[in-house]
């Protein structure tokens, strides 16, 4: 039963330990157009504002990244390794500045790699299945042990019949 | 004597290989395969909720095959048989039906929909659920065997019906990953852990289920025992 149980716990262990490492960058890929729409080439300076609505005012998160390479307007930078996210991520949105060059974008929703931050999810689920394992593998060995006892009472319980026979 | 020493060595080599399988089988679903792109991290569910919901089938496939050959047989042996996995298919079914909608709230927004396919198996769940306690609840052990076992063939009918729903009947749950037909598919590391889970999910029902008709015949044996006594 020990064995079960220590089983139990490196499993457990071992699943929050890899869902600990995982950084909680945000790998964010973007295309820039300076006012009058064409696309932008050489390096920009860009804000990131998360928002909890589309029209909050105050942002719950935002980062500054610094002469960012961009190509025919195409960038990436990694959300999150400026100043971390603490986020839950649910329904959150995503606005992107570059006020040298005069333009904002729309406030986006943020999808695809945002969900890494559900890992609770993912960690509930393995830690619902091993335990769910774990108990029914307990009740079977307790069940197991209590007929051994009732067979062994019972064998003590014939031998006294015939004894008394 | 012979039978019950051969049968705990087939525990004792089943627990070792399970407990290898499933060390691997956390490595590959945790450090081999890759992150799903559009859902992250939490699509990893994958890896369990797809082979517990198989070795569910597998259970009530055990119970369907061991019902009717309880019914052409008359042989105790099949109706333990069906028992035990049915109790096994049900816990795997439940797990199936708790890491569903774990994974569906990140995703899909939702804890549940009532969709074609998670409603039959919801069904299927309850069916075997009802089997369990009609084997409680009917007055007789070979009345409730034979009971059980017509019931565990006629049951057994909605298995396909879960399996075939998702391509009768577009719904919010994912298609088919592994022979989905055209734009289905997993990665190569994905494929190999998925295969993987599958294969150690599969030992593991192969270990409770002989543990667990290991434990009706003990159970059987005492009340038979018991009747002896009493006579």
């Amino acid at each position: 039963m020990k064995f079960l149980l220590v089983l139990f716990i490196s499993f457990v262990g071992l699943v929050s330990h890899t869902s600990a490492q995982v950084a909680r960058l945000v790998h964010y890929q973007g295309m820039l157009k300076t006012s009058d729409g064409s696309h932008f080439t050489g390096a920009a300076d860009l804000y990131f504002s998360i928002y909890q609505r589309p029209l909050s005012e105050t942002p719950i998160w935002s980062e500054q990244h610094k002469n960012v390479e961009v190509k025919d307007g195409h960038y990436e930078v990694l959300l999150g390794s400026q100043n971390p996210l603490n986020l839950s991520f649910y329904e959150y949105f995503l606005e992107v500045r570059a006020d040298a060059l005069g333009v904002k974008g729309p406030r986006i929703p943020i999808a695809g790699s945002g969900y890494n931050f559900r890992l609770k999810f993912l960690f509930a689920a393995y830690t619902i299945v091993w335990l769910a394992l774990f108990l029914y593998m307990l009740s079977l060995a307790r069940r197991q042990k209590k007929i051994i006892a009732e067979l062994e009472t019972l064998a003590k319980v014939r031998t006294r019949a015939e004894a008394t026979k | 004597m012979k039978a019950t020493t051969s049968t705990n060595r087939a525990v004792v080599l089943l627990g070792g290989a399970l407990l290898v399988a499933m060390i691997i089988n956390l490595y590959l679903i945790f450090m081999l395969a890759p992150e799903e792109r559009s859902m992250g991290q939490v699509q990893r569910i994958f890896y369990f909720h797809v082979p517990s919901a198989w070795v569910a089938f597998l259970a009530f496939f055990v119970v369907f095959i061991a019902s009717i050959f309880y019914l052409w047989k008359k042989d105790r042996t099949y109706d333990m048989v069906a028992y035990s996995s049915a109790e096994i298919g049900v816990i795997f079914a439940t797990l199936v039906l708790i890491t569903g909608p774990i994974w569906a709230r990140p995703v899909w927004n939702t804890w549940w929909e009532w969709t074609p396919r998670l409603t039959l198996f919801l069904v299927l769940w309850f069916i075997y659920l009802a089997y369990l306690m009609l084997r409680s609840f009917v007055e007789g052990e070979e009345r409730a065997a034979r009971f059980a076992a017509v019931f565990g063939i006629v049951g057994f009918l909605d298995v396909p019906l879960v399996y075939v729903s998702i391509r009768l009947w577009r719904d919010i749950h994912p298609s088919p990953v592994i022979a989905g037909g055209e734009g289905s598919g997993l990665h190569p590391d994905m494929k190999l852990a998925f295969f993987f889970s599958l294969f150690t999910f599969t030992l593991l029902f192969g270990f409770l289920l002989i543990y667990r008709f290991q434990l009706q015949k003990s159970t059987i044996a005492v009340s038979e025992i018991k009747k002896q006594l009493a006579y």
